[in-house]
């Protein structure tokens, strides 16, 4: 088996989102995902470069600024606000949840091997890897089931919604410019509408942590 | 005469590098931490020093703290020869990743031993964190050859350090060298008890591993202790650097074709990793004990990955 160049990134954007599940410091969880957001755009490059359409070019663009740059400076800068700089503990220990990230890629190359073929071959070569994008939705699912405090569950859905993007990209060539933009300000949107909620839990709790939200208070 | 010069050059570095090594990672600490420092050729002063003081021992000591300190020496002075850790080490027949991780393995027996036999609570201590950090750092060394080992198709370290390979695909081998680079320089930093996870200049503290093993020793056993904690440091990032520059010479378009490069770019590696453990102790703080085996995980976790991407490559 042999490796492309953007294969080579989108794995790295799994062994990032893996480096990711590894520490409890949100603050290197969020410098994880922006390298990993990083390596996403960087495959939308290179996958300008097989298909020389000028959208995946802008498209890579919008993705390394808004998503990559955007919402890890603007959670940042919540978490400098609310002054929670670490996750409390998590359902699984830190050495365990990297190595069940591990296996999550194995299954995701044994699932990927069954998806039907991609529409044209040569370019899908070219894609990514349909593989990261299966891992990045399974590990940022764990991170999210794992983890206590709000912002990790912002964090894992990010994470996940980077699979999204890469797996439609090496599967379908990525979605119309118009709805990858949309889909793109309804994540800007919702981590700003969840940032602000965080301010509300920590005002009105004190904590972040949102498995203690379930009992009501008056 | 070549085979002649070759050993020449492999004995005078691998007399002169490793405390030379130890030097600079002190000097340039030093120097980034507002001091002015030692000399870089200090170590050999001190081990001048340690060989001319006069050897002490406890009075619960038995033989097993006089037979330690040349037993560490020897595997470790057999890794150094054993391991291609310079790209101009003389080939020894029987270099089998095995050999290497069980001497290492046997260097680190005989400290826990020692550290045991001289009686003291606190070397105990050490020995008992030392044992539990070798547990979980063993899987990383072994699986990161072992993918290496996977490529090549053989355990002779001489064959997989060999120069040779670059049929099994560029970017794939790109990844699985650069991988065990990282999971070895990982796995040096916690096995040489260096800062995130062991302090080295912490003396008399209840948080050190290496050091509180030692701290029964002096004089002539001592400077051992020390020679081949410098081997075994040394030998360690020449493995390191020796993974990176298969990596980069992986890469299509950087062709370093010739011989010569790669003998220079060996030695430069090695400092290069010096640098960056001085780096690393000047940055970053010790981690917490129960910390520790998260920042093992990452060691583990590479090499895991590695063996994955080994095992793809269809090397088998």
């Amino acid at each position: 088996m042999n490796l492309t160049l953007s294969e080579f990134f989108a794995v790295g954007a799994v062994i990032f989102a893996i480096f990711m599940s590894g520490t409890i410091q949100l603050r290197t969880n969020l410098l994880l995902y922006a390298i990993q957001t990083l390596l996403v755009g960087v495959v939308t490059a290179a996958f300008y470069l097989a298909s020389n359409e000028s959208q995946y070019l802008w498209l890579a663009l919008v993705v390394i600024l808004v998503k990559a740059a955007g919402i890890s400076l603007f959670l940042a800068w919540v978490l400098r606000r609310i002054n929670v700089f670490r996750d409390g503990a998590t359902y699984l220990p830190i050495p365990i949840a990297m190595h069940v990230c591990i296996l999550m890629l194995g299954i995701a190359h044994f699932l990927a091997d069954r998806l039907p073929a991609p529409p044209d071959q040569s370019l899908h070569l070219q894609a990514g890897s349909a593989e990261s994008g299966i891992a990045l939705v399974l590990i940022g699912t764990l991170f999210m089931l794992t983890r206590k405090t709000a912002v990790s569950q912002i964090i894992g859905f990010l994470t996940m919604e980077n699979g999204i993007y890469l797996f439609t990209l090496a599967q379908a060539h990525g979605m119309p410019m118009a709805v990858e933009l949309g889909i793109l300000l309804d994540v800007l949107v919702g981590v700003m509408v969840a940032g602000v909620i965080t301010f509300r839990i920590q005002k009105s709790f004190e904590h972040i942590d949102v498995t203690q939200l379930r009992d009501l208070r008056d | 005469m070549t085979m002649l010069i070759s050993i020449a050059v492999f004995a005078l570095s691998l007399s002169l590098l490793p405390f030379l090594i130890l030097g600079v990672i002190s000097s340039l600490k030093a120097r980034w931490q507002n001091r002015r420092g030692a000399s870089v050729l200090q170590p050999f002063r001190y081990i001048k020093k340690l060989y001319s003081k006069q050897d002490l021992s406890s009075k619960e000591a038995s033989w097993i703290s006089d037979l330690a300190p040349p037993m560490i020496l020897a595997s470790a002075l057999l890794m150094a020869i054993f391991t291609p850790w310079l790209s101009f080490s003389p080939l020894v027949q029987g270099s089998d990743l095995f050999l290497v991780v069980y001497l290492f393995g046997l260097s680190r027996f005989f400290t826990i031993l020692a550290a045991l036999d001289s009686g003291s609570p606190l070397t105990g201590f050490g020995a008992s964190r030392e044992a539990t950090l070798s547990i979980l750092t063993e899987p990383a060394l072994v699986l990161s050859l072992l993918s290496l080992a996977i490529t090549a198709g053989s355990t002779d370290l001489n064959k997989v350090f060999a120069f040779s390979q670059t049929a099994a695909g560029g970017v794939l081998d790109v990844a699985i060298w650069s991988l065990a680079a990282a999971t070895i320089f990982l796995t040096a930093l916690i096995d040489l008890s260096r800062m995130p996870v062991d302090d080295p200049t912490t003396h008399l503290e209840l948080t050190m591993i290496h050091e509180s093993m030692v701290i029964e020793f002096g004089g002539r056993r001592m400077a051992m202790i020390l020679v081949a904690y410098a081997l075994r440091m040394v030998t360690l990032l020449g493995l390191a650097s020796q993974c990176a520059i298969h990596a980069l010479i992986a890469i299509p378009a950087l062709q370093i074709a010739p011989m010569a490069t790669i003998h220079i770019l060996s030695i430069i590696g090695i400092l290069a990793g010096a640098v960056a453990i001085a780096l690393v102790e000047t940055f970053f703080v010790k981690l917490k004990w129960t910390r520790v085996p998260e920042f093992i995980a990452y060691a583990v976790t590479l090499s895991l990955l590695g063996c994955g991407a080994a095992l793809l490559g269809g090397g088998i």
